[in-house]
This record gives structure tokens, sequence and C-alpha cells, in this order.
């Protein structure tokens, strides 16, 4: 390799105005250049950036895939992939958990790299004020990280929200979501033995309920020497149980990707008061 | 140790000065040991400055100081005109420099890292990018990974770096150093096309040979202080003047002039006589030496000025330094 014949500078080289430009490189603010090529110096590190994906979302993205294979393969043994449950454990746990240790690498990364392997120098003798070499890293430490997390966070939320059980729990009855109260009542009138026995329920009603103790719901059992108990009278009771219930279901399962997702806290809320309007009935 | 506080006392602020480094009682303490010590240095503009000394003499942290890289803790200094540190975004914004060897980020491409250092200059930088590897020859390879480069390729991007700012003054630490000798080639041509464009080139360096066939004027500094500074030809003026004769008797010519008024000193040798003449002497003297052996009844066969080479003055005055301590 041999250098240009010419030993004339390219035109394009020399400025005919030699004075120091006008760029105030004193300033503490760095420029949106400095950050762009931030933010390729930390993308190409292929190892970095390998480790980052695979953590915020491989991990996540590999857990609900085999979630969903087992579901679809033997859906009686694998519950759904998604819910309320793998939600809060992903994003409060997983997500929580790695992102946090993502992010303290990047930023290790981004803040040490350019000493370590001597560039800082070579920066700073442009002029250029250190507070805002170093500031530059900070926008692009978070133009990396969050839409990595952006991009894992929306395959958790999308999975949990789109295979979420068909069935959810609610006070340890398996009821299906998003039902109006028309369909909640009716719910409630086809499956009285969860209904009756299972939903608390504050007031009288004359049907009772029996469990053999190896049951988790008891069921709806006529009194022995009473009459037999009516089907209209075990509708009525439904219907009102189910009434009754229905605040305390629709805001805990009505909206489940809005309530469960964004202010998760309030089931917990929404739980305790159900808990307080518990029929005591129901639980004999 | 004396300390004195750090003033801008270089009331100029623009790029006219005359010269393109000054420095005074510029001085840097590593604990007890003054790495630069009470430095006075002038580079003029315009011509290839050679900054030597021995290793450990203080040459890179003087540039680091000057570079804004380390604090000096004392004296005063301006590049360009426009003093150090207050200010250094103005100064450094017309210099390009490379202190140690030349290191950029293992894993992106050399244009790449060129664009990094871009993007700290002015906007006009970006544009400078294809000319400035051009320039160093490294257009080819430009969009390949800085870990396979060569320590020659590093030194050219270094440079390359230097010229993304369109600098007045490049200061280069040791930059002939990992090249092969077709590369100290390249890079002396490169130095001296950079001086025939008008900019400032200092570059350190204990390659004295080199500096003598780059360099128009150097400074000499020994244990962090500059002991002699000049253009090569004054400098070297002030070297002995060493001239070979070869005659029939070398002892008894060494007897002739023992006693003549030259005041030479006389080595005999297998090749003959070693006569060292006192700086400053004129070329007449070798006329006079020639007579006194002549006149003496000696047949001289030849007399042979030895041209003094930097390298060899600067081991004079070193060693001479070594001796008065």
């Amino acid at each position: 390799m041999t250098l240009p014949s010419t030993n004339t500078m390219p035109s394009s080289l020399i400025t005919s105005e030699r004075s120091a430009p006008q760029d105030r490189r004193g300033s503490w603010i760095p420029t949106w250049s400095m950050i762009k090529t931030r933010i390729l110096e930390l993308r190409k590190r292929r190892g970095l950036m390998a480790a980052l994906i695979l953590v915020n979302i491989g991990i996540p993205a590999i857990f609900l895939l085999v979630r969903l294979i087992a579901h679809v393969v033997a859906p009686k043994s694998y519950g759904p992939a998604g819910g309320y449950d793998i939600f809060t454990g992903l994003v409060a746990g997983v997500m929580f958990v790695f992102g946090f240790i993502v992010a303290a690498t990047l930023g290790c990364t981004a803040g040490s790299v350019d000493l370590t392997e001597g560039m800082f120098r070579h920066l700073v003798m442009t002029g250029r004020s250190r507070v805002a070499l170093y500031f530059a890293r900070i926008p692009a430490g978070l133009a990396i990280i969050v839409p990595l997390v952006a991009v894992g966070f929306t395959i958790v939320c999308a999975v949990c929200v789109f295979a979420a059980p068909t069935k959810l729990s609610y006070q340890g009855v398996n009821v299906p979501p998003g039902l109006s109260l028309t369909g909640f009542e009716s719910w409630a009138t086809s499956h009285p033995n969860e209904a009756l026995c299972g939903m608390p329920y504050r007031g009288p009603f004359g049907v009772p309920c029996a469990n053999n103790g190896r049951e988790r719901i008891g069921k709806v059992q006529a009194i022995p020497g009473a009459k037999k108990i009516s089907t209209a009278t075990l509708r009525a009771d439904a219907v009102k149980v189910a009434k009754q219930n229905y605040v305390a279901y629709s805001h805990t399962f009505l909206s489940p990707s809005n309530l469960l997702m964004v202010k998760p806290g309030s089931t917990a809320r929404v739980k305790q008061s159900a808990n307080s309007n518990q029929n005591p009935q129901a639980q004999s | 140790m004396s300390t004195t506080l750090l003033e801008d006392t270089s009331s100029e602020n623009s790029s006219d000065s005359q010269w393109a480094v000054e420095t005074h009682g510029l001085t840097k303490r590593f604990g007890d040991n003054a790495a630069v010590n009470d430095v006075e240095l002038l580079v003029p503009r315009g011509c290839a400055f050679g900054y030597l000394g021995p290793n450990g003499a203080g040459k890179t942290t003087l540039i680091r100081v000057l570079l804004g890289l380390t604090h000096a803790d004392a004296g005063t200094m301006s590049l360009l005109g426009f003093s150090v540190p207050r200010h250094r975004d103005k100064a450094l914004a017309r210099v390009g420099a490379i202190v140690d060897e030349p290191r950029f980020h293992p894993h992106l491409t050399g244009r790449q890292n060129l664009q990094i250092l871009a993007a700290a200059r002015e906007h006009a930088a970006r544009d400078r990018i294809d000319a400035s590897l051009e320039r160093v020859g490294m257009t080819q390879r430009a969009d390949v990974r800085v870990s396979k480069y060569s320590m020659g390729m590093r030194q050219r991007l270094g440079v390359a770096a230097c010229l993304l700012g369109d600098p007045q003054l490049l200061i280069l630490d040791e930059p002939m150093n990992g090249l092969d000798p077709a590369g100290m080639h390249e890079m002396r041509d490169m130095i001296l096309s950079l001086v025939a464009e008008g900019r400032t080139v200092m570059l350190s360096s204990h390659l004295l040979d080199e500096v003598e066939r780059t360099c128009d004027a150097v400074a000499i500094v020994d244990k962090g202080r500059v002991i002699r500074q000049g253009s090569i030809a004054e400098l070297l003026a002030g070297a002995t003047m060493e001239v070979q004769v070869d005659c029939s008797s070398p002892e008894r010519a060494r007897s002739i002039l023992a006693t003549s008024t030259l005041g030479a000193q006389i080595d005999v040798g297998t090749s003959g006589l070693s006569i060292h003449l006192a700086p400053g002497t004129g070329r007449d003297a070798i006329a006079e030496l020639n007579r006194l052996l002549v006149d003496g009844g000696l047949n001289v066969y030849r007399l042979q000025q030895i041209q003094v080479s930097l390298e060899s003055w600067f081991l004079e005055v070193t060693s001479r330094l070594g001796e008065t301590e």
C-alpha cells in the first residue's frame, strides 16, 4: 500500500477560511451528531447487542413460545401461555431484574469504552467539552435500551392478552372473561354450583350448599327431608349472586388488557373489596 | 516546590500569532519528579519542528499538557495564538494530534472511527473524511475493521484523524513508531507536504536521523527541560568540527598540531588522524591545518571535513550534560 503520488492536499480538505470554527464546542450540550455516532459505536458491539436482545426479548419470547407450544400440544396438561399471572411474573420478575442488569451493562460499556480503548483522548483533543462527550452517552444508551425493552414488553403484552385463558379465576371459580351483566347472569344460571357455592354473596338466599371436603367448591344440595329445590329458585338465586358480584368481576376481568397491565394494583384492590363482601353462607 | 499559579498572560485572542506553540515557564510535576520543568518553547509557524529527547525526557507529557489532556502546574502556554486552557476549544479546533500510539475502537471500521471524531468537530469535518482517508492512502481499507489494521495503518488512520479538523498545527508524538522503512519514507513525505501547504508540524521523536531529514528546527529536551532550540543549521553550527587527516606520519602530525594555536583535540586511529576543532571554527582552520602539516615536512594524502549529524550532536550535547551532573 502506498500513499497517493500527489503531495498536494485534496481541494476538499483545504478550507479557505482557517479561523477557528464557530461551533460552540466548549458547550456542555452534546450535538445530535455526537449522539448518533455514539449510538453507532454501541450498536456495532455485536456481543453486547446480542446479550441485550437475548435478555430483553429472547428470554420472555422463548418462555412464552414454549408455553404456547406446550398448550397447543397438551392443552389439558399445560394452561394458556398468557394471562395475568404470567404477565406479572415476566414484567415484575424477569424483565425487571434482567432489564436492570442489561441497562447497567450498557451504561458501563457506554461510559467506559472510550477510556479503555483510548478514543477519549482523541475526542478531548478536538476541543470538545468533556462534559458534552460524557453526556452524549446518556441519550445514546437510552436510544438503544428503550426500544429493546419496548419490544420485549410488547411481546409479553401481546401474548398475555391474546393467549390469555378463556376462563379466568374469580374468587377461585373459573369464569369466562369479558361477560356483560346479562352474560354473567346467564353463565351463573347455567353454573349454579359455581355461582351459589363458590362466589361471595351478602344477604340471604334459600339454597344450601354442601361440601364433601374433597371438592374445592361445594354443590347445591337440598336438605334431607325438605322440599326439593326448584329450578326457578336456583336461577333466581344465581342471578342475585351474579348481580352482586358483577361489579367486582367487571373491574377485574372485563378489560384485562387495560386493568391488568396498566394498573395491576387495582386487581388487589378489587379482590380486597370482593373479600370484604363475601357471603358467610357461601363459605359454609 | 515553587508553583506559580497558571494565569492567562497572553492577551491575544486570535490566530495571528507568530508562534504555533508558545510556552513560558511551563511545569508539570508528578510528585517530586518534574516531567516538564520550566519549559520555554517557541515553535514558529509553517515549519516542521522536532521535539527531541531520550526516553523519559518528558516529550509526551509536554504534548499532553499542550493538548489539555492533563493540567500544567505552572506557566503559560498558547496554541496558534489562543491561550490554553482558557481558549482551549478555539485553539484545539485547528489542531490535530497523535499522542502515544493512535488507538481507535477496534470493532469499528476506519471510516466509522473517523465519523465519531468528526462528529466532535465542526460540521465541515464530516465532509473531510474521504479526503483525509485518500490523503493517507487508506481509502481501500477504510471499511475494514480497525482490529484488522497493522500498526502502520493505525498510524495512517491517526494522521487522517488529525486532518479532519483542517489543522494549522499538527502535533505528532513518535509518528514513525511501528513503521517499516517504506512507511517511514511515506510518513516523511506526508509531513513535508503538510508543511508545504503552510501547516505547522511539531513532532516528537528519538529517531534523530528522521528528524534531521524532516524538520527545519528542533528543541532538545532532557529531564523535562529544554536545553537547546533553534534551526538545525544553527544548532549544528555550534557543534565541534571534525577533520580526518591521512598523512605520512600520524604520530608526528599529532605532536606538530599539539604545539599549534588551533586548540584541536587529536585522536590517532588506524585510518589516520581524527581532529576535533572548537565549535564555530571556520573552514580556514582546515587550510591552516594543512599548512602546518606540510611545513612540518609531512605528506598529506587526504583532508576531509566530517559533516556533523544531528545524532552525533545530540549525543554530544546530552553526554556533555551527563558529565556536568
